[in-house]
């Protein structure tokens, strides 16, 4: 087992090296100078020569690349053009909140996909079952951007039931231990901010968890019909084993390993690809962060960012593969 | 294809997707649109109403014209980049598979390495870096699918390569490219037919994303991400029409290939099918 | 056990708190911000949202004086200026110290004056190296060192201060009174470095506290001020950065936040309609304007440029895009200013006078292509700015209106746009054929308005526009002091830039602030420098 992590995770070092390459080949995308187009119009000459100097932009490229993997190795991803603090800081600050909203949108994911595909699979080609695979292609075509909105609008603007954005009410205050609210609330046993920091959670998780909730409930249906049509379910109800103990006796745990793996791999997915979530609903995390860096064209954040983000995912499909082997006895570790 | 014709979530899904190319192909046609001349600002924001089913925008543009011809847009970037991705990617996955060696270990290496960033995220990144508009969204969408069509070819070139047809043709001295072409090639369609579905899917989601945070379309062109990033901000006005509907057909349409693509994916695995 | 009973009354607890609506404390003053601010060094930033918290914080010799540009003293108690108008004497109020304890005397002045003034200054160096610069220094005062207006500052004794200025400056006063000129604690500037940045110490009514960066900047009130009477009214103050203007209006709706700047025209009457919520209108001190660039053979053909203007409804764009809180230009100065020219008489939007003058220019099919002087050929692009500003509200809609009705008239433009800072780039260096843009004052002076864009004929800034008699004017009106006869000169200049079609105004705006009802003593000022200690809550 542990010599099948190491060499799994022996097989991303080439891997984190390709990203490198792409997210440093970034800056060679814009057109013109790197230099002046981060600047722009306040740029005096002398501060490009300064900015190209800090890019590396004089050496030739492969040089450019090597200065570029040794700051990263050694923890600088470089600093913002119209703050100058650096990226990896606000990053790490940053990243509890995309972590918070991620962890709770798959929370909700599971708590409804995986009911949701069992009954579909045990009353299969039912109307429920129908009806639950027409929600979930609607899940997985869902626009959150567009859903999100509709339900900032419904819930937040006609029944002004939630608030439409942010993590945390003005009126509440809460000291920072973790930067995870819920955590730090609980934490300082601040009921008020906990309290705050759900209600603020609650339209942009949904929004958030529709695409995970979608493949998880497809998964889990697909992956229990699986199991269910093998041999040793049928012997046990042969038996005269209750149809509902044997489901939930044998075939649960079986059909629940590849519901893992897409779960892991959902969570990956999500701790990235929060950037349209967190824009419509002010959430202040990494993804709100590369929109707006985006628009006031700082770069070296979107670059950072997008390799941090990139490394992560890369991450926590890793762990999913490594969980899966560990809770499988199938896997050979060859 | 009977199967899938017999298939209700297949009929829906096609049907859908009929509606939305025919509005695509026909409303140049018979409705005329010049977008640079639309602007009524007196009827501006006005909701719907039996001249203007899906009411009008903050310019007094009636939303459903700009829905329809939106479709065009929408659909054209969704299967244009789709179709040069599947160009690309699959010409990648033929060349690696059929080749091997050293080409293959460092094409899938490129192809891995893609598909390791999240694709929303490396497509916005690109469009960020190369500038904002519909052909360089295009690019970019391609740029993130090529990987599942170069691995998905690859796949079944593998597979075919020793199959006895094309052992039969090599061994009567067919050149490397002929087999390629002819015998291998058509053989990997039926896999590559669901991906493609299920791309143009995924793809007007992105396109529609991307015109959202104003890096596709630029105005006026009626495109729905971007119809629907200039109606958000009515969301405490109240005109909900103004972005309800852009949303609504976004989500349709890709609705419509989701459907079609899970049903033909049921068709072709028969591991699925229940 | 005991255990689970707090855990049990915790969760009582947040049960409770999740139904109800956020109650505030009330001492605290939340205001929504358009953004981030950029730096809290007041004489490094530009922009209104750095500005709007430094002003919170620092206070300059001299003020604007509640909702108008008339200047007031502020840290100096009164002042005279000698006959010729080169030199002025400041006397400063006493007893008045920095945040940090530094009391601020005639030797604080200097240090500030010296510090903006001379790039061989430590701590101006120091900025220089970090990338930042005194831009509004150079603007206001003609340059640094050798080139600064500004010739000496000495410290007469611990209360005065004497400026002596190479040639008389009409607006001087006023400038002084800008946000970029106020004192920063010369103690806290060596101490921090050009981290003075995140670390602001000045003289004013509320104190730094801390910012949390992405999120909210916090004040709370300076015991110790000096005036009593102006003290802060509240104890706290947050300004929470809320980009999208939405968004803002959601948090104000929901109670999260007690006022905003930045408010969608059409959420204008939402905010009307509000029994909880009130509008305060900013005076207007802001035009938008269409440029054209000189460079480009049609529009060197004054037949087309009138073409332009009269094909563009800019009653109909203001009624329809400003949210009832603009009114259409037809000159540089809004009517409030002195230097307004209350006689000048507008073009009437006509496209079928449009089309005729078109034909009368040799453009009978109409005008879609361009021909730049050193012979370039393209489609006629139309540029308009990325981001919502003061004077255009929503300048995409705008820029699709203004294009529909150049449509109707027989001009065929492309819309374009780009990012804010490349976009001013592109106008700086002369680069953008037809564009948006526009200018908030401020200082309330007309020069800061007219002469920033005409006197110098010629600069690629203003897309080669060389005007020689008009700027004559203008830098005549510069140098005197007497007010009844520069506005003379102001009305005539207005009339010139009229009569030449040099550029197209479109509208003037008050742009709107919203608060929730119980905000009293919110005084909005035209050059934007608000001052929230008047600001209470009920």
């Amino acid at each position: 087992m542990g010599a099948y992590a190491i060499k799994r995770f022996l097989t991303i070092v080439p891997v984190l090296i390709g990203i490198s390459l792409i997210v440093f080949s970034f800056i060679h995308l814009i057109p013109g100078d790197p230099a002046v187009a981060m600047l722009g119009e306040r740029a005096t000459p002398q501060r490009v020569a300064e900015v190209r100097a800090q890019l590396g932009l004089d050496h030739p490229l492969y040089t450019q690349y090597l200065i570029y993997v040794g700051k990263i190795l050694r923890g600088d991803l470089g600093a913002s053009i119209l703050r100058g603090d650096p990226v990896l800081r606000d990053l790490v600050r940053r990243f509890p909140a995309t972590v918070e909203l991620a962890l709770s949108a798959i929370l909700i994911a599971i708590l409804v996909g995986i009911p949701m595909g069992i009954i579909a699979a045990v009353w299969r080609n039912s109307v429920f079952d129908g009806v639950s695979r027409l929600v979930a292609l609607t899940g997985v075509s869902m626009p959150i951007f567009w859903l999100g909105l509709m339900l900032a609008w419904f819930f937040g603007v006609v029944l002004r039931w939630l608030p439409t954005g942010f993590r945390l009410g003005t009126d509440v205050t809460l000291a920072s231990v973790t930067n995870f609210y819920i955590l730090d609330s609980l934490l300082t046993k601040n009921p008020q901010a906990l309290a705050s920091s759900l209600r603020h959670l609650i339209l942009p998780a949904v929004a958030l968890s529709t695409i995970p909730m979608a493949v998880i409930a497809r998964m889990t249906r697909a992956s229990l019909l699986e199991v269910l049509s093998q041999e040793y379910i049928r012997t046990a109800e042969a038996k005269g084993l209750h149809q509902g103990a044997v489901i939930l006796r044998h075939a649960m745990r079986n059909a629940l390993l590849p519901v893992m793996t897409v779960t892991g791999l959902q969570v990956g997915r999500l701790l990235a690809g929060a950037i349209l979530t967190e824009t419509i609903f002010s959430w202040p995390g990494i993804g709100l962060w590369i929109y707006e860096s985006i628009q006031a064209r700082d770069y070296p954040i979107v670059q950072g960012a997008t390799l941090f983000i990139a490394t992560i995912f890369v991450m926590v499909n890793l762990l999913t593969d490594v969980l899966y082997a560990a809770v499988d006895p199938r896997i050979k570790y060859d | 294809m009977h199967r899938l014709l017999a298939n209700r979530v297949a009929r829906g899904g096609l049907a859908i997707i009929a509606l939305f190319t025919l509005m695509a192909v026909l409303s140049p046609v018979f409705l005329p649109y010049n977008p640079t001349v639309d602007a009524d600002l007196l009827a501006r924001l006005k909701p719907p109403t039996w001249t203007h089913p899906f009411g009008t925008d903050a310019l007094g543009r009636d939303i459903l014209m700009r829905i329809l011809h939106g479709a065009r847009v929408s659909l054209g970037l969704g299967v244009g980049s789709v179709v040069l991705a599947a160009l690309v990617g699959s010409f990648l996955g033929l060349l690696a598979g059929y080749v091997g060696h050293r080409t293959d270990l460092c094409l899938m290496f490129c192809m891995d390495i893609l598909l390791a960033f999240p694709a929303t995220l490396l497509a916005i990144a690109i469009v960020a870096m190369i500038g904002p508009g519909l052909r360089n969204s295009l690019i970019a969408i391609s740029v993130v699918s090529i990987p599942f069509y170069a691995r998905i070819t690859r796949g079944e070139v593998l597979a075919l390569k020793e199959r006895e047809f094309v052992t039969a043709a090599r061994g009567l001295g067919g050149s490397a490219r002929r087999i390629l072409l002819w015998h291998i090639f058509p053989n990997t369609l039926p896999p590559l037919t669901v991906q493609t579905t299920l791309a143009v899917a995924f793809a007007i989601l992105e396109a529609a994303a991307l015109g959202f945070l104003g890096l596709g379309a630029q105005p006026p062109i009626p495109e729905w991400g971007a119809m629907l990033a200039d109606s958000y901000k009515f969301f405490t006005s109240g005109a909900w029409w103004a972005f309800f509907f852009p949303g609504a057909a976004i989500m349709l349409s890709v609705l419509g290939f989701n459907l079609v693509g899970d049903a033909l994916r049921d068709a072709l695995d028969p591991r699925l099918r229940t | 056990m005991r255990r689970i009973a707090r855990l049990t009354s915790l969760v009582a607890l947040t049960l409770l708190f999740l139904g109800t609506a956020p109650a505030m404390a009330q001492s605290t003053f939340i205001f929504g911000a358009q953004g981030e601010p950029v730096d809290l060094d007041p004489a490094i930033i530009t922009d209104g949202i750095s500005s709007r918290i430094t002003r919170q914080i620092y206070e300059g010799l001299t003020k604007y004086k509640g909702a108008t540009t008339e200047v007031v003293p502020a840290l100096a108690e009164k002042w005279t200026v000698s006959a010729d108008g080169t030199a002025w004497t400041f006397t400063l109020r006493r007893n008045v110290k920095f945040h940090d304890g530094t009391p601020f005397d005639a030797a604080a002045v200097v240090w500030n004056f010296e510090r903006w003034r001379f790039t061989k200054h430590p701590q101006h160096e120091n900025q220089l190296k970090a990338g930042k610069t005194f831009e509004y220094y150079e603007a206001q005062f003609g340059g640094f060192d050798d080139k600064s207006l500004i010739t000496k500052v000495e410290a007469v004794n611990p209360t005065t201060v004497r400026i002596t200025l190479k040639a008389p400056q009409g607006p001087f006063l006023a400038n002084l009174a800008m946000f970029v000129f106020d004192m920063v604690s010369p103690k806290a500037a060596e101490k921090w470095g050009t981290a003075l940045s995140k670390n602001p110490v000045g003289t004013g009514p509320f104190k730094f506290v801390e910012w949390k960066v992405g999120q909210e900047v916090i004040l709370e009130a300076n015991k110790d001020y000096w005036d009593k009477a102006t003290a802060a009214k509240v104890q706290r103050v947050i300004v929470r950065n809320i980009k999208d203007s939405s968004q803002r209006l959601a948090a104000l709706k929901a109670g999260e936040i007690h006022g905003m700047e930045g408010v969608n025209p059409d959420d204008v009457k939402v905010v009307r309609a509000d029994p909880n919520l009130q509008i305060i209108l900013r005076p207007t001190n802001t035009t938008g304007y269409v440029a054209f660039n000189y460079k480009v053979k049609e529009f060197q053909n004054k037949r087309v440029r009138q073409a332009i203007a009269q094909a563009i409804n800019k009653k109909g764009i203001v009624d329809a895009l400003y949210g009832g809180t603009g009114m259409a230009a037809n000159q540089f100065q809004p009517p409030p200013l002195w230097g307004h020219n209350k006689d000048l008489k507008d073009f009437e939007f006509n496209p079928q006078r449009s089309r005729d003058l078109l034909k009368e220019a040799g453009f009978a099919q109409g005008l879609k292509d361009i021909t730049w002087e050193d012979g370039r050929k393209e489609p006629l692009q139309f540029w308009y700015m990325p981001v919502s500003r003061p004077y255009y509200p929503n300048p995409k809609e705008i820029a699709e209106a203004m294009a529909a009705d150049l449509a109707k008239a027989g001009i065929t433009v492309q819309l374009q746009t780009t990012d804010w800072a490349v976009y001013l780039d592109k106008r700086k260096n002369g680069q953008l054929p037809l564009y948006m843009l526009g200018w908030t004052g401020d200082n309330g002076d007309p020069d800061n308005f007219v002469c920033y864009f005409f006197c110098n004929p010629g600069a690629s800034r203003e897309g080669f526009y060389a005007n020689q008699q008009l700027a004559e004017v203008l830098l005549q009106g510069q140098k005197l002091t007497d007010q009844p006869k520069r506005a003379e000169l102001y009305r005539r200049a207005e009339q010139m830039i009229h009569d030449d079609v040099a550029r197209i105004f479109i509208a003037n705006n008050q742009p709107p602030l919203a608060f929730q009802k119980k905000v009293k003593g919110y005084v909005a000022n035209p050059t934007s420098s608000e001052y929230f200690n008047t600001v209470s809550l009920q």
